[in-house]
């Protein structure tokens, strides 16, 4: 139990380093004690006083048990990253007992997170009134046995990225299930109601022992493989904590000799267009020296990845028939995904991260013969932040706006114009990227410590656009060329700007400080 | 190769491990006796730090094995991982943690640990408790590795090339603690350097690492006593070697007919006329056997 302790402040620990805790206690004092009051005042308003307490309990319990799952998924992701970092190779063949107190800690924590979600979701179903005493019992077993399922994919996932395929592969799935003759779901589900209670908990207690087991998996013993492995998660933390490009792994395959990017291209199109770019902007030394989110070409190979399986999901969800109540479920969810794709600008954090990341380097190469020099230095990195960010856009938006079209969502829709708005205010944003970058400073500890107006500018903007959909829809084309009117002068003042601003990497940068 | 002697805290035998078809190490045997100090040496790439991750079990031979107490160090049980204490090369701290939280941390889970010793060395070697070890320096965070491995009380200890980090006050404070550790405790210490004047401060055995294999493994007095840098007429030089039977280091052809041979000769050994004989510090030593 002591090692359970220590590894569970050893998560603590990081918590703190990372600053700004009595915010999180504030965003969760909100969470756990609102969301239950508030879904059980808007019953109470909704049925204009004629809900009954219990009614109105159950209703605050959903709510709550909403809450502590949000809760818990927030926990539980931060209790699988710093147990993988805690899970050294060194230690773990060194250290007496670490990997079976680490194993435990997990289990404990899923244990806890598990019991979070399900004892108020239990409560909510129980207290659920309309219902048959034997039916509440069986949705409140399946309750539990499904959302065991939860924390042990989440860590799995986290240690084995791949396993996000899965992603692809379970829609497909369950269509393949939701295309079972009709008799067979029945006999199936009249089998499993008629099983009884012990067969509904039994089943319960299977899934949470299953989940126990492979959530053992995610600590490895220090084997053959396990350096590997190990190697990403630091590069998986630092992505959480300072936005760093997370997928600047992805760019370097991408752009490598056996890469995506050569794949699709082909090695000798690729090839002369490197050359040729490179050529051309008489800028070989400081282009190389940018990180492959800050070239266009490394930002298609870093995100085609991503946006395939975007594309693949809608493909697939696309297929399935329109009427069965799998696809109403998942549409929303589906949707949402795509929509939220299209607000790019908010990947413009990882951009700005990425060029304070390499100021040192850069302002080394920048000594070299025939590289840019101040005002010609920040327009060229101007240009070059341009063009990644109209490539991130262009990608994003083409990719967004087929897989919509696809699954039938109409031009003048909402899900439609949501995605064009967020495109736009994307676009809108690109001028945001010409920053002062001699006396920008990067973020040292938590994503928050970011500058806010990249992070909640364009959503607040997305916001607006959408306000006015809904009040004013005949003015929306014209509000859209407002704001794209307003954004060339934010442009062309900002170019000029960069003409007064000091050199981009001034050598003294030399000694700046790189963020973590 | 060597028989197994289950008590000793390193016995390797037939090691062979590579790297994309690279062999680093190549049919390696090598025992550590209870209390023994080595000082390994060997030219950088030469695979000193792969022989002692081998050794702890943190990689898996191609051929041979290597143990801990008598333990396959690949599987160590948790009384030998007790016994060993570790100081790699490259951190392994939690970054995020102050020294404090770390060394918290890793007292829950050994069985034995001296606390006393651990406050006396965190106020002697001037590490902030409180402050995060991402922000220390690099020397400081070496520091701090090495009051962890000290910290249980380990019965073996490996250190790969610990003083890397240290300024001058740091590395003399390091080899008096490991001195200390010795002579008070009687543990086994392996470490790797390239600073020869630590070891021979320090060291009383050297073994010497080239080409996959030990090259060199002796008590450093005797070592420092016996090598002799031998030159004169080939014919004669190797017919006196052939006839004392002499350890041959390094052997280098001269101009004119003549050859140039490290070798260890006893005190008092005569001569034969027309030979020079040079003694060698350990730099030299190592010049001449890594070179050959």
């Amino acid at each position: 139990m002591r090692q359970v302790r220590v590894i569970w402040a050893a998560v603590l620990a990081e918590r703190r380093q990372a600053g700004r805790v009595w915010v999180l206690w504030a965003l969760l004092a909100l969470l756990v004690v609102g969301l239950p009051l508030g879904l059980a005042g808007l019953t109470a308003s909704m049925s204009n006083g004629q809900a009954t307490w219990p009614v109105m309990l159950g209703t605050g319990c959903a709510g709550l048990g909403v809450s502590l799952f949000l809760l818990s998924l927030a926990c539980w992701v931060g209790l699988v990253v710093n147990a993988m970092r805690q899970n050294h190779p060194v230690h773990a063949r060194l250290v007496p007992g670490h990997v079976s107190g680490l194993r435990r800690a997990l289990l404990g924590g899923g244990l806890l997170a598990l019991l979070a979600t399900v004892v108020p979701g239990t409560l909510a179903v129980l207290l659920m009134p309309g219902l048959p005493d034997d039916r509440r019992m069986m949705i409140a077993a399946l309750l539990a046995a499904a959302v065991a399922a939860w924390p042990v994919f989440i860590a799995l996932a986290m240690r084995w990225p791949q396993l996000n395929l899965l992603w692809i592969g379970a829609p497909l799935l369950l269509a393949q299930v939701g295309s079972l003759p009709a008799g067979v779901t029945k006999a199936v589900a009249a089998g499993f109601v008629a099983g009884g209670a012990l067969l509904w908990w039994m089943t319960a207690l299977a899934a949470w022992g299953a989940a126990g087991v492979l959530v053992r998996a995610v600590v490895l013993s220090g084997g053959p493989g396990h350096r590997r492995i190990h190697a990403r998660v630091p590069r998986l933390s630092q992505a959480a904590i300072t936005e760093m490009p997370a997928d600047a792994a992805w760019a370097q395959w991408g752009l490598s000799h056996k890469g995506l990017i050569h794949v699709l291209t082909g090695r000798w199109l690729f090839s002369r267009r490197l050359q040729a770019g490179l050529a051309s902007a008489a800028r070989p030394s400081l282009a190389l020296g940018l990180a492959p989110e800050l070239q266009p070409l490394g930002v298609l190979a870093s995100r085609l990845p991503g946006l395939m399986l975007m594309a693949l999901v809608a493909l697939a969800v696309g297929q399935v028939d329109p009427s069965t109540p799998w696809r109403q479920a998942v549409m929303p969810a589906v949707l949402g995904i795509c929509v939220g794709q299209s607000l790019v600008a908010l990947h413009f954090l990882r951009m700005r991260q990425a060029v304070l990341a390499g100021r040192v380097d850069q302002a080394l190469l920048r000594l070299l013969p025939g590289s840019p020099q101040a005002v010609d230095l920040n327009h060229w990195l101007a240009r070059q932040l341009g063009a990644s960010a109209l490539t991130l856009v262009g990608a994003h938006g083409l990719v967004s706006l087929l897989a919509l079209a696809w699954l039938g969502e109409a031009w003048g829709g909402w899900w439609m114009t949501t995605a064009l708005s967020a495109l736009l205010v994307s676009l809108c944003a690109v001028p945001a990227l010409w920053q002062d970058w001699a006396r920008a400073t990067p973020a040292v500890r938590s994503g928050a410590a970011q500058p806010g107006r990249l992070l909640w500018a364009p959503v607040a903007a997305l916001g607006l656009n959408l306000a006015v959909y809904a009040l004013l829809p005949e003015a929306l084309h014209a509000w859209w060329l407002l704001q794209a009117l307003a954004a060339a002068g934010w442009a062309a003042w900002q170019w000029r700007r960069l003409a007064q601003w000091p050199c981009a990497w001034p050598v003294g940068h030399a000694g700046g400080r790189r963020a973590p | 190769m060597n028989a197994v002697t289950p008590s000793a805290p390193i016995d390797i035998a037939g090691l062979s491990l590579g790297f994309d078809g690279k062999p680093v190490l190549q049919g390696l045997d090598w025992r550590v006796a209870p209390g023994q100090v080595v000082g390994l040496l060997g030219r950088n790439g030469a695979g000193k730090t792969t022989l002692l991750e081998t050794a702890l079990g943190l990689r898996e031979a191609d051929a041979g094995q290597a143990r801990l107490f008598g333990c396959p160090a690949v599987a160590l049980d948790d009384a030998a991982r007790a016994r060993v204490g570790y100081v790699p090369q490259q951190s392994n701290l939690f970054e995020w943690m102050t020294p404090e939280q770390l060394l918290r941390y890793f007292r829950a889970f050994y069985p034995r640990w001296n606390e006393a010793k651990v406050e006396g060395l965190l106020s002697r070697w001037d590490i902030d408790r409180r402050q995060a070890i991402a922000k220390l320096s690099a020397g400081q965070q070496q520091r701090l590795s090495i009051i962890r491995a000290l910290a249980h009380e380990p019965e073996l200890l490996l250190l790969d090339e610990p003083v890397a980090s240290l300024d001058p006050a740091g590395r003399r404070d390091f080899l008096q603690e490991l001195v200390e550790q010795v002579s008070n405790l009687g543990t086994t210490i392996v470490f790797s350097t390239h600073i020869l004047s630590d070891l021979e401060r320090v060291a009383v055995d050297v073994a010497l690492l080239e080409g996959g294999r030990l090259a060199l493994q002796a008590p450093l007095g005797d070592l420092l006593d016996d090598a002799r840098r031998l030159r004169g007429p080939s014919s004669t030089l190797q017919a006196w070697l052939q006839a004392t039977g002499l350890a041959v280091l390094a052997t280098r052809p001269l101009e004119g007919g003549r050859l140039q041979v490290v070798a260890r000769v006893p005190e008092g050994a005569a001569l034969p006329a027309g030979l020079e004989s040079e003694a060698l510090s350990l730099e030299d030593l190592f010049l001449a056997v890594t070179a050959a």
